[in-house]
């Protein structure tokens, strides 16, 4: 008796060591903490300008009913049949933005093509491709990125050959890793598309918590005199203006500056969305209309708006008729987070998840949560905040391998300490999965 | 008797430091048996967990049972033990920091009426006219262009670098306007800069009046010039009269002028366009942008 629990914990401590995820260390990254390392995903930038115009810009009609707007996606192919890796970028990105673009490049470089789509929470998709407009809940946000790209890919294999994509890859960052990852949940069930691998780079595992953290950061300015807002506005104009090249140089920024600039980003990213949502459809929530000609006072009002007030306001007077009205912020954030799909992170093999060992997007136990679920499917990189990574050479080596679907073994040693083996799917574990489905079903393309 | 004298044998075979170590030992395994026993019981018996996230309709606390056989799933408990599902509206007594660092924008329908002509130039003419001309033209002989432009209008940076006392940027903009007027063949080159090191110092009267302390007035758009405030606008009217090729007012000379301000769009003309394709509401997005550059730019 003894002898076999010896083995069962011996067999552990082995699975642990050889399977656990793994540590990578950026070569020539120099860290300055996770804020002000995450401004150098802006000093990721397309090499060649004509790489940016060589793209073909197509528009495909995702809502039945509506052929004003149409979602606008861009290809660059190979002249022979290569793999295809879509890319969907982060928060508010769309398919023109220089990062997606910079990233299709690299990949195009090594011989694949690249598709880019908007992000489901970016203005253009919720005008073109969104069944509720209203951006936001993860796993309608997918569904719907899910049904726009199957219409692409038929799209863009009808126009230029069946046979040009022999493997499909599916890429996000961010939120877009957040939609990539549910979108993995989708098309093991659906099998649409069947793509060949997931990969996600630094996805949110408590979406609200997430949002929370870039009210948090956006919010710092309150506690400021007016010369310290200015002189951090007048550094991260200088920033945009100067980037660093490899994340080489010391960035002349302090973190709690950086926290800043990278809420107000995200902030003006958000009043985008809003403003889009409201020339769209009247929820009732903001007082003044919407007016082609005048938006200031718009603006003011939309401005006083968080992510967390965003949840709280739209995305619950968009979904009451699906939750009720009574329905809490905990249990959307519940179905919207990563956990909610934990059987698919955990069994799909297709999977392969990049992030930072210093993302503020996580916590200690989001980390802890996500390395017991992906096991040797996860690669850790010891620097780069969130996104800040991009333009390191050991990182893009290491998402390369990742698309290819090398597994990340033996580096550092997970401690399984949590995990409960259990025979069957637990009752609290179906209830979730039924309420996805159930919010599936009820999604309709037609607004 | 045998089995007796075995034990009494063996019992003899340790020595009494032996005995002792063996004691402790034992009295460590006892001591240690709770700690164990509350493993054992998390790991392989029962245990209350949170179970995936974040639902009030599950029970907080859910008890598994496990059957000895072969697991075929693992499920990871999420416990989330941050307090953010607090519900919360907007705060409508908040100051904004668009009233701290914002432009004032009172004449904005004139503005977006100005923009939406400014965009339908820039569509049906300046962009058509702009790529025909890169595809002709290479980059390197535009981008020369571009700096004999710079150059010329060295009277106007060096004269507001004096304005307000910023001796050095006076100093370094003749200096360059002398060395890249000559060595760099009128500007087209920049030695300054490659062989010597020195930057620019960009200053007009808008910003001289700026550090003078006159306010910025309304944000203003004029169609193929852009963006200024009141106080910017006005001011460009001394820049213009600093502007050399201005003295001699001979139509040859406007072609030039305005030439060379074509060939400084054709330059930035694929990130305008993708600038326009990635903001939903660009005039927005263009008149704050511009203002946080133009009040850094005043702060140097």
């Amino acid at each position: 008796m003894i002898n076999f629990k010896l083995k069962i914990f011996s067999l552990f401590l082995f699975t642990n060591i050889l399977f656990g995820a793994a540590t990578v260390k950026l070569d020539g990254y120099l860290s300055q903490g996770p804020y002000i390392d995450t401004l150098r995903y802006v000093s990721l930038k397309v090499k060649d300008w004509n790489f940016f115009k060589d793209g073909k810009i197509r528009s495909v009609k995702v809502i039945k009913n509506d052929d004003d707007n149409k979602l606008i996606y861009k290809l660059w192919l190979q002249d022979k049949p290569a793999p295809l890796i879509i890319i969907i970028p982060g928060l508010g990105g769309n398919y023109a933005g220089i990062a997606p673009t910079a990233l299709a490049e690299i990949f195009f470089n090594k011989g694949s093509s690249a598709l880019i789509i908007s992000n489901p929470f970016s203005w253009d998709f919720l005008l073109s491709a969104s069944s509720r407009i209203t951006p936001g809940y993860t796993p309608v946000d997918a569904l719907d990125a899910y049904n726009a790209l199957d219409i692409v890919i038929k799209d863009a294999e009808n126009k230029y050959g069946t046979n040009i994509f022999p493997r499909k890859i599916l890429l996000g960052y961010s939120l877009g890793a957040l939609d990539t990852l549910f979108i993995a949940d989708i098309d093991s069930k659906e099998k649409k598309i069947n793509f060949d691998r997931f990969v996600a780079l630094s996805p949110p595992v408590n979406l609200l918590y997430g949002l929370n953290q870039l009210d948090h950061f956006y919010n710092i300015w309150r506690k400021w005199p007016l010369e310290k807002i200015e002189q951090t506005k007048n550094k991260a104009v200088y920033l945009i203006e100067n980037p660093t090249p490899i994340g080489t140089n010391a960035l002349p920024i302090t973190s709690d500056e950086a926290k800043f600039a990278i809420g107000y980003t995200f902030r003006n990213i958000l009043e985008e969305t809003i403003k889009a949502i409201h020339s769209r459809k009247f929820f009732g929530i903001l007082n003044i209309p919407f007016k082609s000609s005048s938006r200031q006072e718009l603006e003011k009002e939309i401005e006083r708006i968080s992510y967390k007030n965003y949840v709280n306001t739209f995305l619950r007077a968009s979904y009451s008729d699906l939750f009720g009205r009574n329905f809490s912020i905990k249990k959307l954030s519940g179905n919207a987070s990563l956990p909610a799909i934990q059987i698919t992170l955990l069994t799909n093999q297709k999977i392969r998840i990049i992030h930072t060992t210093d993302d503020f997007l996580l916590t200690n136990y989001d980390r802890e949560w996500l390395e017991q679920v992906m096991g040797d499917r996860l690669l850790f990189l010891n620097h780069g905040g969130h996104l800040g990574y991009f333009n390191n050479p050991t990182a893009q080596k290491y998402i390369i391998k990742a698309i290819k679907g090398a597994k990340f073994k033996n580096i550092s040693s997970s401690k399984n300490k949590n995990i409960i083996p259990v025979s069957n799917i637990i009752d609290s574990e179906k209830q979730i999965i039924d309420d996805f489905n159930r919010t599936v079903k009820n999604v309709d393309v037609t607004r | 008797m045998i089995s007796r004298k075995r034990i009494k044998n063996t019992t003899n075979l340790f020595t009494s430091y032996e005995k002792n170590v063996c004691a402790l030992c034992l009295l460590l395994f006892i001591a240690t048996v709770p700690l164990y026993a509350g493993k054992l019981s998390d790991n392989t018996l029962s245990r209350k967990v949170h179970i995936i996230p974040n639902n009030e309709e599950l029970p907080k606390n859910h008890h598994i049972k496990i059957e000895k056989k072969t697991p075929q799933i693992v499920i990871i408990p999420y416990v989330d033990k941050e307090n953010i599902y607090i519900d919360n509206l907007p705060d409508y007594n908040a100051p904004l920091l668009s009233d701290k660092i914002g432009v004032s924008d009172s004449i904005e329908p004139f503005n977006r009426a100005m923009f939406k002509v400014d965009d339908f130039l820039f569509v049906y003419l300046i962009s058509p006219i702009s790529k025909g001309y890169n595809f002709i033209v290479p980059q390197y002989f535009r981008k020369g262009i571009s700096r004999m432009d710079y150059n010329i209008e060295m009277p106007k940076r060096s004269f507001n670098n004096l304005l307000q006392a910023k001796w050095k940027g006076a100093g370094i903009s003749f200096s360059r306007f002398l060395v890249n007027s000559t060595i760099g063949l009128a500007g087209f080159y920049d030695p300054a800069k490659a062989w010597f090191g020195w930057e620019k110092y960009d200053e007009d009267f808008g910003q001289t009046l700026a550090t003078w302390g006159v306010a910025p007035g309304s944000y203003v758009y004029i169609p193929l010039l852009g963006s200024y405030t009141v106080r910017d606008g006005l001011a460009s009217i001394l820049d213009m009269a600093m502007d050399p090729r201005n003295a001699l007012i001979i139509t040859p000379v406007y072609g030039v002028t305005v030439f060379m301000k074509f060939n400084n769009i054709t330059l930035k003309i694929d990130v305008i366009e993708q600038l326009r394709e990635s903001y939903y509401d660009t005039y927005s997005l263009k008149r704050d942008f511009w203002y946080m550059k133009r009040t850094a730019d005043i702060a140097k």
